[in-house]
């Protein structure tokens, strides 16, 4: 018994206490400020999509991301609905990254047009920007979207059509703000999920059709 | 009542019921009886074999081994110095056959049934070696019946005549070996003796000690391998006929009137030694406690002088100096008058050991046991030195080779006279570095290491060396203040290892030694275990006392 106690504590021992954590040795930090004069406090956000980060600006207009891998890092700032800006950084470990005070430009709305085959109702539609906090937005009885306001650059759009499934697209901003970013819907195929005009149902007078698209 | 009240009637109770008038527990007069008083005293019985021819003529003929059996068993039987009460003597081809000697020890042996009672078992024969049926190099004693071709079936055992000599009750059992290759014999008291006589030993005693000590002797006349020789000049074996004259009352080094086997054996060995000019050690084994208990002459008369002796084996060749005089070369005795008196065991040129001895009459000083008393048992000693993970990667990004100090404690002869245990911490803590993908990262490194360790420590006292083994507990703290991480982390795992270390001990109380320890442990790193090994040494000045 004697015997089995002292292993016991010994193998309790090995199994040791506290720990070293060399990961946090490699993170790098983030800072990012805006001139409070372009500053729309409590509106005035700071996103890291890839990385699924934000932060909100305060009266002070600056916001930092700590904790963050090593490595390149695309940033979205918002100051007001009228000004923003997409910025591409460099996160480089044990160091703070200061972006310093950022040069906005004028915000820009993002238009997203969906299209399927027939002419299906895709009023119940939703799409939302990935990693940035604008929420859900629904589509028109066209199948279109609005999106934004979002500095001039590319984003990732979640498309979530009720009878099409799940998709994902990327859409860009243009100077003149006017064109639009199509997205094909792949063909309905009855499954669960993917019922297409069984769920959407159909728009002037048209019937859903036996290969689920309407006619 | 108070507490006070109650002992004081208490004890007058107490008192009142060992009053000498009332028979209830007080002493009882009993009538001195012819007989009782010699009852239960100690008596002396001796067997005595000597083996001159035996009947396979390959065996050279012994021309004093009954004359040695004739002149011990005078000496033995004299009514003035030996008084054995029995005396017997082996010495026909019948009576010295195996199965005869081992009967007629096992009849003494039975004899002999008191504690007290001195039994002495003489052999003047040849001995010889033979490998037994397990291939073990084992002694014989070459029989009347001993064939040379044959002679592990055929001659008799020494760990057989040893065996039925232990048959016997008493614990004043002597084996005197005149035989040739004699020097193995092994004899040992039970545990529980040994234990109760060391007790007794620092006792106010009211009996001289030998008369209640306990001891097994095996006396050889020659050391392991070495021939025991004849000499026509003596009409002896050279042993024996020096044990004889010792019992003439010679050897009685203290001068207490008696004559005791490791005085007897003394004087033979020096006069054998002198006499063949070194080529023939005699040697004893013995198992003894407190003074030697076996009077094989005269009478105790005196408690006698002082004496010093040793029979340790680590202390042979040592030389006796008593106030600055050499007195006695080890194995063995010498008296020396009551007082005090200044004690050095030199070997070769140096001193082994000094001390100033108080000596009592009749007390004998074991010097075996004084030598280890006075050395040094506990060391505590300041450390200094370093510790490093075995695997590169682990030093660059866990922790470097940190340096420690500390202090460290060790106790010698806790198990036997190898055994040390010892305790020691270490600590420190520096500004360091990590190497992590190439960029050099700063904190503050702290490391303690305790441990404790089991050492088998080898030498003598001036130079020595350890091995054994560890378990230390390992602390690791690493600070940062980095401009993304300022915070500490640290972890604890108990490391079992190896240790071993080198000593000098340029003086009786201070040790420098250098140590060595490898050690294997598990930590978490970075959320998984990981197994860690690690050495260091380090150096360290300790004091002895």
């Amino acid at each position: 018994m004697r015997h089995v106690l002292v292993v016991v504590a010994v193998a309790a021992g090995l199994a040791g206490c506290g720990g070293l954590d060399n990961r946090v040795l490699s993170e790098g930090q983030l800072r990012v400020a805006v001139p409070l004069s372009e500053l729309e406090a409590g509106k005035a956000w700071v996103a890291l999509p890839a990385l699924g980060r934000v932060a909100f600006l305060g009266d002070a207009g600056v916001a930092a991301f700590a904790q963050l891998e090593p490595g390149p890092v695309d940033v979205v700032l918002l100051a007001s609905r009228e000004k923003g800006v997409v910025l591409r950084a460099q996160v480089r470990a044990r160091e703070t990254v200061d972006l310093g005070t950022v040069a906005l430009a004028r915000t820009q709305r993002l238009l997203v047009e969906l299209s399927a085959q027939g002419d299906p109702d895709l009023g119940k539609a939703t799409a939302t920007l990935r990693g940035l906090p604008l929420g859900d937005v629904r589509a028109d009885d066209e199948g279109e979207f609005e999106l934004g306001p979002v500095p001039p650059g590319c984003f990732d759009v979640d498309l979530r059509v009720p009878g099409y499934g799940e998709l994902s697209a990327s859409a860009c901003t243009t100077s003149d703000g006017g064109a639009s970013t199509r997205v094909a819907l792949p063909e309905p195929t009855g499954q669960v999920g993917r019922e297409g005009c069984l769920v959407t149902g159909c728009r002037d007078g048209k019937r859903c059709g036996p290969r689920f698209v309407c006619e | 009542m108070t507490p006070r009240a109650a002992l004081c009637v208490a004890l007058l109770l107490a008192l009142h019921c060992a009053a000498p008038e009332r028979l209830k527990g007080g002493l009882v007069t009993v009538p001195d009886e012819p007989g009782r008083r010699t009852a239960f005293q100690p008596r002396r019985f001796a067997l005595l074999v000597g083996i001159s021819a035996t009947q396979d003529a390959d065996w050279r003929p012994l021309k004093y081994a009954e004359k040695d059996v004739a002149d011990l068993g005078g000496a033995l039987a004299d009514p003035v110095r030996g008084r054995f009460e029995v005396v017997e003597r082996l010495t026909q081809p019948a009576q010295t056959t195996r199965a005869a000697i081992l009967e007629a020890v096992r009849r003494v042996a039975k004899l002999a049934n008191r504690p007290d009672d001195i039994l002495v078992v003489y052999v003047s024969a040849h001995g010889t070696l033979a490998r037994d049926q397990t291939g073990t190099l084992r002694r014989y004693l070459v029989t009347w019946d001993a064939k040379v071709q044959e002679s592990v079936d055929s001659a008799l055992g020494m760990d057989e005549l040893e065996g039925a000599l232990r048959e016997s009750p008493s614990r004043r059992r002597v084996l005197v070996l005149a035989t040739c290759h004699s020097g193995g014999g092994k004899s040992r008291l039970p545990q529980s003796v040994a234990v109760e006589l060391a007790s007794l030993k620092g006792a106010q005693l009211p009996r001289p000690l030998e008369e209640h000590s306990r001891a097994d002797l095996v006396l050889a006349a020659a050391a392991w391998g070495e021939p025991a020789r004849e000499d026509d000049g003596l009409r002896n074996d050279v042993y024996t006929h020096y044990f004889v004259e010792a019992l003439a009352g010679v050897a009685d080094r203290n001068h207490d009137g008696a004559v005791t086997a490791t005085e007897a054996h003394d004087w033979a060995r020096r006069k054998t030694w002198d006499f063949s000019l070194g080529r023939q050690r005699p040697s004893a084994e013995l198992v003894e406690v407190g003074a030697d208990p076996v009077i094989l002459s005269g009478a105790l008369r005196t408690p006698g002088d002082a004496e010093l002796y040793s029979y340790a084996a680590r202390l042979d060749g040592v030389t006796v100096k008593v106030d600055g005089a050499p007195r006695l070369e080890l194995p063995g005795g010498a008296a020396l008058a009551p007082g005090d008196h200044t004690v050095e065991l030199v070997k070769g040129s140096a001193t082994v050991f000094t001390e100033r001895v108080h000596v009592d009459v009749g007390e004998r000083v074991d010097l075996d046991a004084l030598a280890s008393r006075a050395e040094p048992r506990f060391t505590a000693a300041a450390t200094g030195g370093a510790w490093a993970f075995f695997d590169a990667r682990q030093r660059n990004e866990l922790m470097p080779p940190s340096a420690v100090v500390g202090a460290s404690f060790r106790v010698d002869r806790v198990a036997g006279e190898r055994l040390a245990l010892g305790v020691d911490v270490a600590a420190f803590s520096s500004t360091q570095r990590l190497l992590l993908g190439g960029d050099s990262v700063p904190f503050v490194g702290t490391s303690v290491l305790a441990g404790v360790n089991a050492m088998w420590l080898f030498g003598d006292a001036k130079f020595g060396a350890g091995v054994g083994g560890r378990v230390a507990a390992l602390w690791l703290s690493r600070s940062f203040s980095l401009m993304t991480y300022a915070q500490a982390q640290s972890t604890l795992a108990v490391s079992p290892g190896a240790v071993g270390a080198v000593y000098w001990r340029p003086l009786r109380q201070l040790e420098a030694s250098v140590w060595a320890q490898a050690l294997v442990s598990l930590v978490s790193v970075d959320g998984a275990m990981q197994v860690v090994g690690f050495f260091g040494g380090w150096a360290q000045l300790g004091y002895r006392f």
